[in-house]
């Protein structure tokens, strides 16, 4: 899971350590576009629809935070 | 009678003195401390000893891109921003055409400004705000201005790579800020919430409501527009009510399904321009917020930014085009058509530009600016400067004004003449697209449709298309994207996309 998360960040900005970074939003790894596409692929690839209410700074801040949202989702 | 922008500011200094005027979160100025800034700024420009020459502006923060703004105008000069974000490759080639006289900075930027190509002075805006005011010189300059002296440069890309830089008019921000304070019916309590970088002049209206009406603007930090919740609960917090932002911005809220947590409690007058808005993100607006004013305004940079508008009077499906509307006040239209004539009825053609709001052309080329600003070929008695514009356009049923696409967006294809624009508009009002941009591949004749959302065969796409447009302007290819190049001002990158076709081999 983690990993293919990885992936698809890699997809959207492949020249930037997401690994390793903490806060994206702090560092600009992803722009909003990036956000975008970022919830588009992350729905397509685990085959979940993720509310509204969970798109949040909070939930996509790093790897940790998107990795824990998509369990929560697949779990229910 | 009103020359110059700041006679604005002396207005507002005194009837809202201690008002807010501008914020951009880290700092705040009233309109009597703008004004105390803007002359000190001025008179510590005096140095120079020039007039009508333009000065770089070259700060990140926005409320002190203002201060510098105006106070280089009060100076007798006009002012250009440079994009703080650009690369030095293009700042240089920007500087090479406008050979300013000063570049105003911080401190802390002065490594990175020592790396400019010129050898103007520079100047630190902290010492300029500490200048002590010379009312008596700054008055004999501001007598001595006329409104067709320019205010600000603005440097558009050109398609040849080499920039222009476009020359605005006083006389122009004046008229642009008259029609849009009469037509919105503007005043003192609008609070502007502002989306685009000052160097795009999307944010004219912005700065000189503000000015004229004594608006309060807040400049929104970056940060609050990566997810719609923090964007609509800054707006709620600081109660804006007024918007003008490009229609990206606004489609990102719809996709990233803001609305389904928290909604705008206080706008009431939304406007974009910029790029085209779908209908299909437009009607959740609308939906989500029912009270407010939809205004698609439109205009190229050498007009003072908006030209034509329209007012969101009736529904439209998601797959229809939102019109242009009609000419501002104390502006007139042409369309014209290849043999320069007026347009007959269903005709397309390219639109032309009457009125005040002209640019004084390109800085620094007259070639540039003698193959865009023409003789009006429809007068042969006197002189009638117009604009053109490279649009495409024509008139609907009920004489409105509809953007087609840009001049060198329409293509031949199998023999007809098309607007990749239109087929734009029919594809991105499917329900699972989110975005799409259509290319004409000359090499191979074929329309290549790039799209964002979910994934489908294309099999699927031309069966819905054929139901919605001829055969011939059916895209060939179909490339899904995961995400699109965009430009510094959030449109997409054309250019870039393109050459993302070919790199793949143009698949």
């Amino acid at each position: 899971m983690y990993r293919e998360i990885v992936t698809i960040l890699k997809s959207i900005a492949p020249d930037s350590d997401f690994e390793n970074c903490k806060d994206f939003f702090e560092e600009k790894l992803i722009d909003s576009f990036g956000i975008m596409s970022l919830i588009t692929l992350l729905e397509e690839k685990f085959h979940i629809f993720i509310k509204g209410e969970d798109i949040s700074e909070h939930n996509f801040k790093n790897v940790e935070c998107i990795d824990k949202l998509v369990k929560k989702y697949l779990r229910s | 009678m009103q020359k110059n922008i700041l006679e604005y500011l002396d207005k507002t200094a005194l009837e809202f003195c201690d008002k807010m005027a501008f914020n951009d979160g880290d700092i705040s100025v009233t309109f009597k401390e703008l004004k105390q800034n803007t002359e000190a700024i001025g008179s510590g420009l005096l140095q120079l000893g020039v007039m009508n020459q333009p000065i770089v502006v070259f700060l990140s923060n926005k409320c002190e891109c203002v201060n510098a703004f105006l106070g280089i105008v009060s100076s007798g000069n006009f002012y250009c921003q440079i994009d703080f974000t650009m690369p030095i490759e293009r700042i240089n080639s920007i500087l090479k055409i406008l050979m300013p006289a000063g570049i105003i900075t911080r401190r802390e930027y002065k490594q990175k400004v020592e790396l400019f190509q010129t050898q103007c002075d520079v100047f630190f805006i902290e010492e300029l705000e500490k200048t002590k005011i010379q009312d008596l010189q700054l008055e004999q300059i501001r007598y001595r201005m006329c409104d067709l002296d320019p205010v600000y440069v603005l440097f558009t890309s050109g398609s040849t790579g080499v920039p222009k830089g476009v020359v605005i008019t006083h006389r122009g921000v004046i008229d642009y800020t008259d029609w849009f304070g009469e037509t919105f019916l503007i005043d003192e309590t609008h609070i502007f919430g502002n989306q685009v970088p000052l160097h795009f002049d999307l944010s004219i209206q912005d700065i000189y409501c503000a000015l004229k009406y004594g608006c309060s603007v807040y400049f929104i930090p970056q940060r609050f527009f990566l997810f719609p919740q923090n964007l609509i609960g800054y707006l709620n917090e600081k109660r804006i009510n007024t918007i003008i932002w490009v229609p990206s911005v606004l489609c990102t809220v719809v996709n990233l399904k803001g609305f389904e947590v928290i909604t705008p409690k206080f706008l009431k007058k939304i406007l974009f321009a910029g790029e085209v808005m779908p209908n299909k993100q437009l009607n959740v607006w609308r939906r989500e917020v029912p009270d407010a004013l939809y205004v698609n305004l439109f205009g190229p940079t050498e007009i003072t930014n908006i030209c034509a508008y329209y007012i969101v009077d009736r529904e439209f499906n998601d797959d229809a085009p939102l019109p242009i509307g009609g000419p501002c006040n104390n502006i007139r239209l042409y369309v014209l058509n290849e043999n320069n004539e007026l347009v007959k009825e269903g005709e397309s053609g390219e639109l032309c530009v009457f009125g005040t709001c002209l640019a004084l052309g390109y800085f620094n080329n007259f070639q540039k600016t003698k193959e865009s600003f023409i003789q009006n070929p429809l007068n042969s008695f006197y002189e009638e400067r117009l604009y053109r514009t490279g649009d495409i356009v024509k008139y609907n049923d009920r004489g409105e004004l509809l953007y087609l696409c840009r001049k060198d967006f329409q293509i031949k294809h199998m023999g007809h003449r098309i607007e990749l624009g239109e087929i734009e508009v029919v594809f991105g009002g499917m329900t699972h697209i989110e975005n799409c941009a259509c290319l004409y591949d000359d090499k191979t004749s074929r329309i290549v449709m790039f799209y964002m959302g979910s994934e489908m065969e294309a099999k699927d796409l031309v069966v819905y298309l054929k139901k919605k447009i001829p055969e011939y302007m059916i895209p060939n290819v179909f490339i899904h994207c995961k995400d699109f190049p965009y430009n510094a001002n959030g449109k997409i990158d054309r250019k870039r996309l393109r050459e993302k076709f070919y790199e793949g081999g143009g698949r």
